[in-house]
């Protein structure tokens, strides 16, 4: 067995500091960025363990300078084994 | 590329949150809105009734969430009624079973302890250690004694819901593993005496027509049969034909006004029973009136004398089976001799149209109205029954007698000319009764008291010879009641909820469960009334959670994938089965004089002989894909490694094709995968629609034109039988009729439909529907809180005096879908002697305010 | 929660700015009540639906003197008040059928609890009562409109085959089923919206609303033939004499019948189809 839990989560950070906030998102264990806007968006998905540390990272994200906001947009959790899952692409 | 489903669940969260932030991700936003759509469709047979519609499964991340009626299906065309509108969510109720529950006081089982979760080893453990002890008291009863003397005390009621392979696998169990017939579904509820009615009429069960029928008849009659409720897409495709044929009349006969009257062009309401004398009276008129399709009858039909007066399947005890001539003995209840048709038509012209219009009353013009439909050559008619003919006293001769108006006019066997028995279970047909999962019979016909089909079966089982029991089992009435005297002790009832379904709850069923010298174990999806009375409940795997087939009442048979997993630990009612047979060593439950015939079974287990027999495990695991290469899972293949599905199936079809009895067989599993059904018998890949007629069912030799050749000399039987009253009629204390049934939105105990929201919002409690002059004689006003009492029970339920059924003065109705007002404490177990199917439709209550 | 019943009743944002200043300031609060009354009167929110009985909105909201006494004799929790600030006239009965509809007590106790007459003491047949009138709003939505077999609205009607009835239909994408629609009819329903409360989509199509907005009017300038002559029970202008035609030999021609060009039935010598034929060739052979 194995969980899977991601979240998607959109970031605002104050556009003249965006890089700043980026780099600092991608030091974070299981945060990746995927996309950014100049006016301060950024795309972000976080892959924990469990829900616990996934909210725990959440705050952290909130808590970062120069981020505005930061809501999870979308979130999945699950336990099934990897393999099982295949699927063409 | 392989994308796994963590990689899948990530681009969909990325995709999620672009789309939030209205970024556009190159790659990432069609995968998206792709994946979004990606519902993977594919085929499966309705749930529910018997009809057999198709719907399309829309699965997506592992759960069903839409369904579509199949417009490709030729039965269903695309449409649903309601209950299949929301198929997609009755797996979903909060209260599904996850983990065996057993009743334990401090852990240990214990009868008057409480449900507490226990793996299924556990549950397996106690299980076993119940039935090892059923069985070595049975080994012991047994020495000695002939294969048709044998006696059990190991039971099980199964399902005309459990799937074709379920069904085959549990009458192997228990007839094979067991040796015990005490296996019977829930089926001999609903119609046993159809089957019972085509075997002595024609020597073969089930109809001999199509739903074609209603795109080529002219005359409909319905008798016993809410189509318009119970049957809605059929009832849509009879009214169709009604709107758009020309002169096209239908005839709905009933005990109560209902939905199918406001079509019918000729509604008869008679008095309970009567319709016994109804059928007579269309026979005598068919006969006076010169209408006999003389060549028809003199190449085609033979005709009996029927014994009478054969009691009406209480205990031995009761004052009325005390009192009847011809109940003591089977051979007596189904007891004829020949007679010549002059003698029939001598018996039948007792009913004359003034007597049958006093004794039914109904006006005599609506009845000689319904003969001339019969009679008049010209007519193409299709009969249609279900429960109102098949519960009933006297339900097998009221499924002969309206056979004897077919043979006589010869409208039988033909497009547009047929009697037609309607199922009310998905797989009635498929499973119960052409897998043969009754207390009397094997696989394709065959029944366990003829030692000719006993050998075959051993054979195509590779079992000792004489390892069969050649006595027949309980049936479902009285597997009750033994289980209340003591001699059923260990019962497994899967796939149905009996304890709410059947009759004289209080005094039968209720203390049969709760008999402390028995062990009762429920398998179930969802905690029923019947998991309630049990022991041990399993969590059960439903309808497309597992790999599965149905046979709906045309002969269709229709297969369907697993879409998605169980909940839980629940497993689908085959595995369980496969299961619990490895715990049994072959010598805890075959004798050695039975071993010593096949000395290389020794130390196996059931298991090993039963299903990894070199027959049924022969097809290695593969991968189960669709056309479109969609990859599907099969639990039991990944459990056991070998697709058991298939394996079964292919075992089961040799029956049909090999068997004593022809014009059975199936196709090969393969193709059902690819079809909407095929209707058997299917020979070289073609189905059949009309059984019987040359030209049109492959096994009637050529020249005979029609040929019965479920009897010997090819020749049906019309049986002379009376009219006999009912065995519980109202009297000056309990001074109402009380007839039980279904409604549209429900099926069956409600347990799906009832935790389907909307549904339940739709027609939450069951009601007491009752004549306004009924009500106001009792001081009841529409919406009051009434008690209904019989000799057996007593349930409050608010009265209605208006809506969708409308009994007439004398009579009450009441559903038996609700779980709260279980209206069968108050039924009557009075069964037909011969079919043993009971009489829902006809016990005595008085209605009275409730305080 | 549905949206129709925040609307109506529930708490809402403009109630609670309300109820926060009544407990500022009870005493202006009273004047703006007032002055909420005759702003609410004219415009009841279409889902709310009066008791049976009710007289036309106008003079019931007069009438009424919201004592609550038709709320508190209702057994089935149907009726509710119209709260402070609320879109219903405060202190008076309604319900929002969808969720608890009028049961339709033959008593009729919401009736006979009234002191005033707001809802009219003449109304001793539960069937009068016209309290709003079902409308199958939506025919995209509704089940019944694309064949399937639901109907539900009409099987829980109280007043079944006399305020809703089936409409049968041939399915023509089907070719063999029948469409089973759901009519009502204005002259039957009493607006107790059991249909709406059954309807088993997520929002129902079919609803119960006041009459004036569910009714259209027919216009007096054209009047419907067919049913003109049945009130009159037989052709307004003498019926048309029986019509003769030049007609091929051996056809005939049914005026106003089925099938209007027979050939006379023993014009061929077989059957009409294939396996009668075939049974009469073989009477033969």
């Amino acid at each position: 067995m194995n969980t899977i839990n991601v979240c998607g989560v959109l970031v605002f950070a104050r556009p003249e500091l965006l890089k700043a906030v980026h780099e600092k998102l991608e030091e974070e264990e299981g945060v990746e960025v995927h996309a950014a806007t100049e006016d301060g968006r950024l795309v972000v998905t976080v892959e924990k363990e469990d829900q616990q540390q996934t909210a725990d990272m959440l705050h952290r994200i909130q808590a970062m300078d120069h981020v505005i906001s930061a809501s999870m947009v979308y979130q999945y959790f699950d336990q099934v084994s990897e393999n099982e899952w295949e699927m063409a692409s | 590329m392989k994308l796994t489903r963590r990689d899948f669940v990530k681009t969909n969260a990325i995709a999620a949150t672009a789309a939030a932030a209205g970024v556009t991700i190159p790659g990432i936003n069609s995968a998206y809105a792709k994946s979004d759509d990606k519902i993977r469709w594919d085929k499966a047979p309705c749930r529910f009734c018997g009809t057999g519609c198709s719907v399309l499964v829309g699965t997506k991340e592992g759960k069903i969430v839409a369904t579509q009626g199949d417009p490709d299906a030729p039965v269903n065309k695309g449409l649903n009624c309601i209950k299949g509108y929301f198929l997609s969510k009755i797996m979903y109720g909060k209260d599904r079973l996850t983990t065996p529950l057993l009743r334990m006081t401090n852990g240990e089982y214990d009868k008057e302890g409480e449900f507490t979760p226990v793996s299924w080893d556990k549950a397996f453990d106690v299980m076993a250690e119940k039935w090892k002890v059923s069985l070595a008291k049975d080994m012991e009863n047994n020495k000695g004694k002939a294969a048709n003397e044998l006696t059990s005390s190991v039971g099980m009621f199964g399902s005309g819901q459990w799937t074709v392979w379920e069904g085959y696998a549990a009458s192997k169990l228990y007839k094979a593993g067991f040796r015990s017939n005490h296996i019977d579904p829930n089926a001999r509820h609903c119609m046993a005496s159809a089957v019972a009615g085509f075997v002595r009429t024609f020597g073969s069960d089930e109809p001999m027509g199509v739903y074609d029928d209603l795109e080529h008849a002219d005359a409909f009659v319905l008798w016993g049969s809410n189509m318009a409720e119970m049957h809605p897409i059929l009832w849509s495709r009879l009214t169709d034909r009604r709107l758009t044929g020309d002169d096209v009349k239908v005839a709905v006969l009933s005990t109560f006004k209902h939905r199918c009257y406001e079509l019918a062009d000729l509604a008869l309401t008679f008095e309970p029973q009567t319709d016994l004398a109804i059928l007579n009276y269309i026979a005598n008129y068919i006969i006076q009136s010169g209408n006999v399709n003389k060549d028809f009858v003199s190449k085609h039909v033979n005709f009996r004398l029927g014994n009478p007066d054969i009691g009406y399947g209480l205990r031995p005890d009761h004052p009325l089976e005390v009192k009847a001539k011809n109940n003591k003995k089977r051979k007596d209840q189904i007891g004829s001799k020949e007679i010549t048709f002059e003698e029939f038509a001598e018996f039948v012209s007792d009913y004359d149209l003034e007597s049958t219009a006093k004794l039914t009353k109904v006006p005599a013009e609506k009845i000689k109205a319904l003969a001339e439909l019969y009679a008049d050559p010209n007519r193409k008619v299709v009969s249609y029954w279900t429960m109102g003919f098949n519960q009933h006293t006297r339900g097998t001769w009221a499924n002969n007698m309206v056979y004897n108006i077919h043979l006589l006019t010869g409208k039988i066997s033909e497009p547009g000319n047929g009697p037609f028995s309607l199922t009310g279970q998905p797989s009635a047909c498929g499973t119960a009764r052409e897998v043969g999962t009754f207390s009397h019979r094997l696989p394709a016909d065959l029944v366990v008291a003829k030692e000719p089909h006993r050998k075959f079966s051993e054979k195509v089982w590779k079992l000792p010879e004489g390892t069969l029991n050649g006595k027949v089992g309980y049936h479902a009435v009285l597997q009750n009641r033994m289980l209340k005297d003591g001699k059923l002790n260990a019962y497994w009832v899967m796939c149905n909820n009996n304890m709410q379904a059947a009759a004289n709850m209080n005094e039968e069923g209720l203390p049969g469960y709760r008999n402390p010298d028995n062990f009762i174990v429920v398998s179930d999806p969802y905690p029923t009334v019947t998991a309630m009375a049990a022991d041990l409940i399993l969590p059960t795997a439903m309808w497309t959670e597992k790999e599965g087939a149905y046979g709906n009442a045309e002969r269709r048979t229709q297969f369907w994938r697993e879409q998605v997993s169980a909940p839980g630990e629940a497993k689908s009612d085959l595995w369980q089965m496969v299961e619990f047979s490895k715990r049994f060593k072959v010598e805890e439950v075959w004798p050695e004089e039975i071993l010593a015939k096949m000395p290389e079974y020794r130390g196996k287990t059931l298991n090993d002989i039963l299903y990894e027999n070199g027959q049924v495990n022969q097809y290695p695991a593969q991968q189960v894909t669709d056309s479109d290469n969609n990859v599907y899972t099969n639990h039991e293949m990944d459990d056991f490694g070998f697709y058991i599905q298939k394996g079964l199936f292919e075992e089961y079809r040799r029956f049909g094709t090999e068997g004593p009895k022809k014009g059975h067989d199936l196709g090969e599993f393969d193709q059902y995968h690819k079809v909407r059904g095929m209707r058997w018998p299917v020979v070289n890949g073609k189905e059949t629609l009309w059984r019987y007629r040359e030209g049109y069912d492959p096994f009637v030799k050529a020249g005979a034109e029609v040929e019965f050749y479920g009897k010997p000399d090819g020749k049906a039987w019309a049986f002379a039988l009376p009219y006999e009253p009912p065995a519980e009629s109202p009297d000056s204390e309990y001074d109402l009729w009380l007839s039980t049934g279904r409604v549209l939105e429900h099926w069956h105990s409600g347990s799906m439909t009832r935790r389907v929201p909307e549904l339940y919002r739709s027609f939450p409690d069951a009601l007491l529907y009752m004549h306004p002059k009924d009500a106001k004689k009792r001081g009841l006003k529409r919406g009051m809180t009434a008690k209904i009492e019989t000799r057996r029970g007593e349930i409050t339920v608010r009265v209605e005096t208006r809506g969708r059924n409308r009994p007439p003065e004398g009579l009450v109705f009441v559903p038996w879908f609700d779980a709260s007002r279980l209206v069968n404490k108050l039924t009557l177990d009075a069964t037909c002697p011969i079919s043993k199917e009971t009489d829902f439709k006809k016990c005595a209550c008085k209605v009275v305010r409730s305080a | 929660m549905t949206e129709t019943s925040q609307k109506a009743g529930a708490m809402n944002r403009r109630q609670f700015l309300s109820d926060t200043a009544k407990t500022a300031c009870g005493v202006s609060l009273f004047g703006l009540g007032l002055g909420m009354y005759s702003q609410q009167a004219s415009s009841l929110p279409p889902l709310a639906i009066r008791p049976p009985g009710a007289l036309a909105e106008d003079q019931f909201a007069s009438a009424c003197i919201r004592c609550g006494l038709c709320v508190r004799d209702c057994p089935y929790d149907t009726l509710k008040l119209g709260r402070f600030g609320g879109d219903v006239l405060t202190g008076t009965p309604y319900f929002i059928a969808r969720d608890v509809p009028c049961e339709m007590c033959e008593d009729i106790p919401c009736v006979k609890a009234c002191p005033t007459g707001a809802l009219d003491p003449e109304l001793d047949d539960i069937d009068d009562a016209r309290m709003g009138l079902a409308a199958l709003i939506d025919q995209e939505t509704c089940l019944n409109f694309q064949g399937l077999r639901c109907e539900v609205c009409y099987r829980i009607c109280p007043l079944i085959e006399d305020a809703i009835t089936l409409d049968l239909q041939h399915n023509q994408r089907s070719g063999s089923h029948a469409y089973f629609i759901p009519t009502v009819h204005s002259d039957a329903c009493t607006g107790c919206g059991k249909c709406e409360r059954a309807c088993v989509l997520p929002e129902a199509a079919i609803k119960v609303m006041p009459r004036k907005l569910a009714k259209g009017k027919s216009a007096e300038h054209y009047r419907l033939g067919w049913e003109e002559k049945q009130k009159a029970g037989e052709s307004l202008v003498n019926p048309d004499v029986e019509h003769q035609y030049n007609l091929p030999k051996g056809v005939q021609y049914d005026h106003g019948g089925k099938g209007l060009i027979k050939e006379k039935v023993d014009a061929v010598p077989f059957g009409g189809n294939a396996l009668d034929t075939l049974k009469q060739h073989k009477a033969e052979l």
